[in-house]
């Protein structure tokens, strides 16, 4: 007779009674206060546990999702890239549009004068005096004395110097720049010169002309260096006094003319010199 | 430096100075290029070097600029000479020298063509154009060669020769 499997029996057996017996105690409530103990020491320790597990899941997770995010912010980024360079891009076009429709406006506005659209590629390096290098020369019809405009009629100045691609361009703002000038209202009559300081102001109106700020200066066509009515710009103060001949204005130029862009040459315009 | 490479370099100089200069200008305020390389050069390698950049940088300005042909090169040059000047005389320090000499070197520069435009009849204004264009330029120039100082200095480091090759 062998003792070993009979003894092995009645452990199985002891042990499926206290589970019996356990589901019995359970079911009825009477375990409670044992599970409560038990609970009391290894809730804790499950919680942590469960927190350690719970962590380095978020961990994984958060891992996975920084790679994610990573890999959609690069892409976010190239595309706001992308998009705002091609709103640079627009903006640009928008700006050049608006400045090619004035030019075009301005062409049509006057049949009888040639023009040839020119692009600014410089401005004088010396700031004692305003010039700027523009993109069209003798090849393309250019001579100094030539007048040169902006969008909508607008005077900018006057060709001085060629190059057989490029010239040399005067503004009407540089000091030694001059221009026989009228008040659009009054008709005064006077003389627009550049200041050293890079402004304008028309001298030389008689004290008895009335001139006020707002009023548009034009080119009077005096003396063939300009076409007449060109727009020059707008008084912007007065300077009279009862004990002198004239009178002078300041003049706010009707261009921009820190920041021209294309300008127009006029090629049919033969200045007297 | 050889003078087949200065010429384009400073033709290059010129060219940022009349179309890339002018966008970077602050209230209408522009800093000048060639000014400040021609002083830079003149403490790193002596007057008589500064002095041969400043009449080629000056001649290849001027053709961008409205003032008479030899204006510019001529105020760079007196810059040089005065920068090679001032560094054997007054100031010993190479560190201080390239500063100070922008902001004097600008004056002298702005001077020098004052008198040229004054001598060829055109109306100048010294008071507008010392008070009004030359000192904002001067302090602008004085913030640029921090820039252009240690840009040539590293280029005279690079190429290392003594005395200008004709």
């Amino acid at each position: 007779m062998n003792p070993r499997p009979r003894s092995s029996s009645w452990v199985l057996v002891i042990l499926v009674g206290l589970t019996l017996l356990g589901l019995a105690l359970h079911e009825t409530g009477q375990l409670k206060p044992v599970e409560d103990l038990l609970m009391l020491v290894v809730g804790p320790v499950q919680r942590s546990v469960a927190g350690l597990v719970g962590s380095s899941t978020d961990l994984a997770q958060a891992f996975r999702d920084v790679r994610e995010l990573r890999a959609e912010n690069e892409r976010l980024e190239d595309a706001n890239n992308a998009l705002a360079a091609e709103n640079i891009r627009l903006r640009e076009i928008e700006a050049e549009n608006v400045t090619l429709r004035e030019l075009l406006q301005f062409k049509r506005n006057a049949p009888n004068y040639k023009m040839t659209a020119a692009e600014v590629v410089g401005r004088d390096p010396s700031a004692l005096l305003q010039y700027i290098i523009v993109s069209a020369g003798e090849l393309d019809g250019i001579q100094p004395g030539m007048p040169v405009v902006a969008g909508g009629s607008r005077l900018v100045g006057r060709v001085a110097r060629v190059y057989p691609r490029t010239s040399k361009i005067q503004l009407v703002n540089d000091a030694a720049s001059s221009v026989n000038a009228l008040v659009e209202s009054s008709r005064a009559t006077g003389l627009v010169r550049g200041q050293p300081d890079g402004t304008l102001k028309m001298d030389f109106i008689r004290l008895e002309e009335k001139v006020n700020p707002g009023d548009i200066i034009l080119t009077s066509g005096l003396g063939g260096n300009f076409p007449r009515a060109l727009i020059i710009g707008q008084v912007t103060e007065v300077d009279k006094r009862d004990i002198e001949l004239f009178q002078s204005a300041h003049i706010r130029p009707a261009v921009n003319l820190a920041q021209l862009e294309i300008v127009l040459v006029i090629t049919n315009f033969e200045p007297i010199e | 430096m050889s003078l087949y490479f200065v010429v384009p370099f400073l033709a290059l100089v010129a060219i940022l100075q009349t179309a890339l200069v002018p966008a970077l200008g602050v209230g209408g305020v522009r800093f000048e290029l060639m000014l400040l390389m021609v002083i830079a050069w003149s403490v790193r390698r002596g007057a008589v070097e500064g002095a041969v950049w400043g009449f080629c940088g000056g001649l290849v300005l001027d053709l961008f600029s409205g003032v008479p042909m030899g204006a510019s090169a001529l105020a760079l040059m007196v810059v040089a000479m005065l920068t090679g000047l001032a560094q054997g005389t007054l100031v010993r320090s190479r560190v201080a020298l390239p500063w100070l000499m922008a902001a004097l070197g600008t004056f002298v520069y702005h001077g020098v063509i004052l008198i040229v435009l004054s001598i060829m009849g055109r109306p100048v204004d010294v008071g507008v154009a010392l008070v009004r264009q030359a000192l904002p330029t001067a302090v602008y120039n004085v913030v640029v060669m921090i820039a252009v100082y240690s840009f040539l200095a590293w280029v005279d480091r690079r190429t290392g020769e003594p005395e200008l090759r004709w």
